[in-house]
């Protein structure tokens, strides 16, 4: 409890810092926000000006900076230029697509590296660990967009087996209550709906897993063979204990939880990643949004996205922290 | 009195370790087939202009979409040998050419990493204390971010162009620098070498550039391979999102946006970049992966 409280001490500068430094990119972008807002609208230099003075810009940076913390601590993070919308809303609205993303995808990575890598250290030297090794350095070595890109091209132009641009067909129709699609469509018992929505989550949560996967099963494995080397397991081995014995009461547990404590860094790539698979698989999300508004130079979107996810990734890391002193007593007393 | 307030000349072994280490790394196969095909890379990436064996901005609306030879498909020509693009540009020139985005980007953004995040990281861990305390509170800030959203908002906020695409993916990645380097001289500071050098009255300075960085170098080295890897592939997609170079510039990222619009027509426009992305980071990885083997023993595992 108290390490839970220290440990949340401890993220309060980080978050300053975090709002710090978007701020500051939005400030070291060329040009004025207010041309941006009134381009091609032949506003006056007067509405200018009043525009200006209704957004603070007047106001010298510093006391910018307070207004921007205070706004956004009480859950405004100002006004979209090109959807005339709170940027709060935007992200709110796209959110569900990209944690059903993220979360297909961090599960399809961890059901791969978890077995492949402990297979790969307890058979070290075998046929699977060659080819979980060689697997696991051309999936690092490929890049997301290019994934996707190929699923598209074989899975769903070629063999048309699945859908590869959404997240649900236009013509299926789904209530929404969570705005999760395979929540809502369960909710609902909307049985249609939910292959739909199943279907076209398959070849983005693949596309952007993987990276994940082969990254991930070389935690798995190195941390095993680590694990494996300790002298407690060569004593349970000299003991005469079954090596699967060993394995379940020994190795397992010692050399899984430190990967855990890694979810909140495969969070961030996975989230990072999300941004480039859900601009090629056309899926509604937050990633899409944030592409978009930078083509459309929507700095506050911009902004927005960025401060929200380094938000999810703090919170993630503050989560897989408490699990990793829950989980493992030696570090209890910390 | 002036050979005291010289720093004292060991002879350290470095002939024989660089032997060593290039040993270990002639024995990787891997290692050794990355390191060739990336020397390929480089050469291609260098004569480019000389190399393409047409103009890659010349448009040729006749062979707009020609396939590439070798497949028995109609209207392909050995003149241009992975086809054409929707412009009816050579596909072959345009991967020559597009290397060198790629090159240029991959080595000068990493060089610049490496730079800021090996002097703040060394700085912090040699004169601890507020410093310190100021280096290492920006690198948590750093890591709350998404590395690869970071290199998006600074690469919108700088604008296009190769020099911007340099600073915005400099920025998003020189943390991981930081952060090792300052760890390894936190337990160097304390060795020896170090206290000797110090009590000779060595200024401070030079004792981090030339007793503490030197012994640093292996890692960076291999982080550095490692990461020249994550930042092409940072390039291209950023081009691919069309937040890179300029869209005049040919790069592997924009010529693989280019060719989704025709996935199903013309396989070849996004294929052969895809390739060659994978072809390059692929080798780069191989190559640092032989390297992280035989300098860092610590990691050496498999």
């Amino acid at each position: 409890m108290q390490y839970l409280i220290r440990r949340l001490v401890l993220t309060v500068p980080v978050l300053f810092g975090v709002s710090l430094v978007v701020f500051s990119i939005m400030h070291v972008i060329p040009g004025d926000p207010v041309q941006l807002i009134f381009s091609g609208t032949g506003a006056s230099e007067e509405q200018r000006q009043a525009m200006r003075r209704a957004l603070g810009l007047d106001r010298s940076l510093p006391v910018q900076y307070v207004n921007y913390v205070a706004d956004a601590l009480r859950g405004d993070f100002g006004q979209s230029i090109q959807f005339k919308q709170p940027v709060a809303a935007l992200i709110l609205e796209r959110m569900p697509a990209t944690i059903e993303l993220t979360a297909a995808s961090l599960f399809i990575a961890l059901i791969v590296a978890f077995p492949v890598g402990v297979i790969s250290a307890v058979k070290r030297n075998s046929v699977v660990d060659y080819m979980a090794r060689t697997g696991a350095t051309l999936g690092i070595s490929l890049p997301t967009f290019w994934v996707g890109i190929l699923l598209i091209m074989l899975v769903a132009v070629n063999l048309g087996w699945l859908p590869g641009f959404g997240r649900i067909s236009y013509e299926v129709k789904l209530e929404r209550v969570t705005g999760f699609h395979l929540v809502d469509s369960l909710l609902t018992w909307n049985i249609p709906a939910f292959k739909d929505a199943a279907a076209h989550l398959i070849l983005p949560a693949l596309a952007l897993g993987l990276a994940t996967a082969t990254f991930t099963t070389r935690l798995v494995r190195s941390s095993m063979l680590e694990v494996l080397g300790k002298e407690y397991v060569i004593t349970a081995r000299s003991k005469g204990l079954l090596e699967w014995t060993i394995l379940n009461q020994h190795v397992l547990r010692n050399a899984l939880i430190p990967v855990i404590t890694l979810i909140g860094v495969m969070v961030g790539a996975l989230l990072g990643g999300a941004v480039v698979t859900e601009t090629i698989f056309a899926w509604p999300g937050i990633g899409r949004l944030v592409i978009q508004a930078i083509n459309n130079r929507d700095f506050p979107v911009v902004q927005g996205v960025v401060l929200f996810f380094a938000f999810i990734r703090i919170a993630m890391n503050l989560v897989t922290d408490v699990l990793y002193v829950w989980l493992d007593p030696r570090i209890g007393h910390v | 009195m002036t050979a005291l307030t010289e720093t004292p000349e060991l002879l350290p072994p470095q002939q024989s370790e660089f032997r060593r280490v290039l040993r270990t790394v002639l024995q990787s196969k891997t290692a050794v087939l990355g390191a060739l095909v990336l020397g390929l890379f480089v050469f291609i990436a260098v004569l480019a202009s000389a190399l393409a064996p047409h103009d890659p901005d010349q448009q040729n609306l006749e062979r707009r979409l020609a396939p590439p030879i070798g497949l028995g498909l109609d209207n392909a020509r050995p003149e241009y040998p992975l086809g054409n693009d929707n412009l009816g540009r050579d596909i072959l020139s345009r991967l020559i050419v597009g290397s060198r985005v790629s090159l240029i980007v991959g080595v000068s953004t990493v060089a610049l990493a490496t730079l800021v995040g090996s002097v703040a990281g060394a700085m912090a861990g040699y004169y601890r204390g507020l410093f310190d305390n100021l280096v290492m509170r920006f690198v948590d800030v750093w890591m709350a971010f998404p590395s690869f959203l970071l290199a998006i908002a600074f690469g919108a906020a700088l604008g296009p162009g190769l020099f911007n695409l340099v600073i915005a993916l400099a920025l998003a990645y020189w943390v991981v620098y930081a952060r090792v380097v300052r760890a390894e001289v936190l337990v160097l500071r304390e060795l020896e070498f170090v206290l000797a050098a110090r009590s000779l009255g060595t200024r401070r300075l030079r004792i981090i550039a030339r007793h503490l960085l030197p012994n640093v170098l292996p890692s960076i080295l291999v982080i550095s391979t490692l990461q020249m890897g994550t930042v092409i592939i940072a390039e291209a997609s950023l081009s691919f999102l069309g937040i890179g170079v300029q869209s005049s510039v040919p790069t592997w990222g924009g010529m693989l946006a280019d060719g989704r619009e025709f996935l199903r027509q013309a396989w070849w426009l996004s294929t052969f970049p895809g390739i060659a992305i994978s072809v390059v980071v692929l080798s780069v990885n191989l190559l640092g992966d032989g390297l992280r083997d035989a300098l860092d023993p610590r990691l050496r595992r498999g």
